[in-house]
């Protein structure tokens, strides 16, 4: 039996009323329930989802809410079905505030959500792990915040949305420098605010016209992320940080990687600090997801892809259950050459997040 | 930098060119020469002369048309330190970056390296020898 490892799972609150208990200040309470309050990151006045909703309609609890907003629905429609051993929790909810402009209030409701997720879920099960969701409008804030669970054995690591400036700004060192102090990996995810709102990450070239164009662009993130964490040296000064890019594909990478070693041969003395082939660090630092996976009509083509990036060491098993384009295990197994499945299903997770587990 | 003469003949019976008194030689510029071997640029820097064949390695390119100097050497994050002065052309195509001493690749980034030629100095002029070989490199701290 292939043990299971998901690195993108979103556990989901059904509003903010759930967060209330777990904000101390009146005033913010106030504040948030004054509010027409929307708890998500996606531009929902800008594109229109075909399917009217980015949640899997029938994932709905029986109890009502929303898709994954009931641990124990969750635990037999996820855990139990899909035979799920470790998950990794990334309250995508949390991840709103990178369209805010507010780095006070994204702090309070960040970190709002992290304990509510941690109080009612990751307790309910010891398979649920936590990807503490931290604010990219205040890096210092977002660093005290990781320290704060540096020491709870259910939180994992630590789910980082981003602003319109790279990875690999020192704007971000203070997350950077917290997450390996706590021998947490940062997991990167779309948070649905791209090319949406100024401030967030824009999308290359111009503004998609819609859901389609958009979703297949999403890469673009990844690819700038990368290179741009790359070649600022990031991955020298801090040698132990783990980036896990989750739900941005992977097929990608093996041109991504070639291309950074040629320009790296051609600009290598405007980076001099970069004294081996910049792939190298990918293969090193940066671990992929596989959905969404992929459909080539000849599978072996991916296989190959895999092999290109290493797939063996840098690829992780995901499901992004509870979301509507989710890939289940069985699916994504049978595309996995064979001496692959057990290290993309698991190992290469359990190796990730090893400092946490 | 890129001074063109009509295809030169060796002169002495080592097979030497004669490419020039010394004093025709700018420090650190490079110049180049059509000689029967081929086309080779010559450069005088403080710590001597260098030749070596105008092709660079990755494409056939005129490398010693590109920039001659030093370059950053490797560094700390943000630091640039520069180093390996007056030993390193930068080939026009592409920025790819040789040691004029020895031909190799800065850091060894590409695989092949340049032609070198031992260059010697007689009664004030510079020859350029047949025989393939060049100089110690010199240390970054130069």
């Amino acid at each position: 039996m292939t043990k299971l490892f998901d690195c993108d799972m979103h556990p989901m609150a059904n509003g903010i009323e759930d967060f209330l208990p777990y904000i101390a200040q009146e005033s913010w309470r106030e504040r948030f329930q004054a509010k027409e309050f929307t708890m998500s990151g996606r531009a929902m006045d800008r594109y229109y989802h075909p399917a009217g909703t980015t949640l899997r309609q029938d994932a709905v609890p029986p109890g009502g809410g929303l898709p994954g907003s009931d641990p124990q629905f969750t635990k037999v429609d996820y855990l139990d079905r899909m035979d799920i051993d470790v998950a990794v929790m990334l309250p995508i909810q949390g991840s709103a505030v990178s369209s805010w402009t507010d780095p006070v209030a994204a702090d309070v409701f960040s970190t709002a959500s992290n304990d509510y997720f941690l109080d009612n879920w990751a307790s309910f099960d010891p398979r649920l792990k936590m990807a503490i969701t931290v604010s990219p409008l205040d890096p210092e804030a977002s660093a005290r915040e990781i320290r704060r669970h540096k020491d709870n054995p259910a939180v994992i690591g630590i789910f980082m949305s981003l602003v319109n400036i790279l990875m690999g700004n020192r704007y971000y060192y203070p997350i950077y420098e917290a997450a390996v102090e706590c021998g947490m990996p940062i997991l990167v995810h779309p948070t649905g605010a791209e090319g949406c709102y100024l401030g967030a990450p824009v999308l290359s070239g111009g503004v998609p016209r819609g859901y389609a164009e958009r979703r297949t662009l999403f890469p673009q993130v990844a690819w700038s992320s990368i290179t741009s964490m790359v070649f600022e040296g990031v991955f020298q000064r801090y040698k132990d940080l783990k980036i896990v890019l989750t739900e941005f594909g992977f097929s990608w990478v093996p041109p991504l990687m070639w291309r950074m070693d040629k320009e790296w041969a051609a600009f290598r003395i405007e980076v001099p600090w970069i004294d081996v082939p910049p792939s190298e660090f990918v293969f090193d630092n940066v671990f992929f997801t596989t959905q969404p996976m992929d459909e080539p009509k000849d599978l072996s083509k991916l296989w190959e892809i895999m092999e290109m990036m290493n797939g063996e060491r840098t690829l992780l098993f995901s499901s992004d259950y509870p979301h509507w384009d989710i890939d289940e295990p069985d699916y994504v197994l049978k595309r996995l050459p064979e001496g692959m499945r057990q290290s993309v299903a698991y190992d290469n997770a359990a190796r990730v997040f090893a400092e946490r587990l | 930098m890129d001074e063109k003469t009509a295809a030169l003949a060796p002169v002495k019976p080592s097979g030497a060119y004669d490419v020039g008194a010394v004093e025709d030689f700018e420090f650190d510029v490079v110049k180049i020469f059509e000689l029967e071997i081929g086309s080779v640029g010559v450069v005088r820097t403080s710590r001597g002369f260098y030749a070596v064949r105008n092709r660079c390695p990755h494409m056939g390119a005129p490398v010693c048309r590109g920039r001659f100097g030093g370059t950053n050497v490797t560094s700390e994050p943000d630091d640039l330190v520069y180093g390996f002065r007056e030993d390193v052309i930068r080939c026009p195509w592409h920025g790819l970056e040789f040691h004029m001493s020895t031909g190799e690749s800065v850091y060894g980034m590409t695989k092949g390296r340049l032609i070198t030629y031992t260059v010697d100095i007689e009664d004030g002029r510079v020859l350029v020898s047949r025989r393939r070989g060049g100089n110690a490199r010199p240390s970054t701290s130069s």
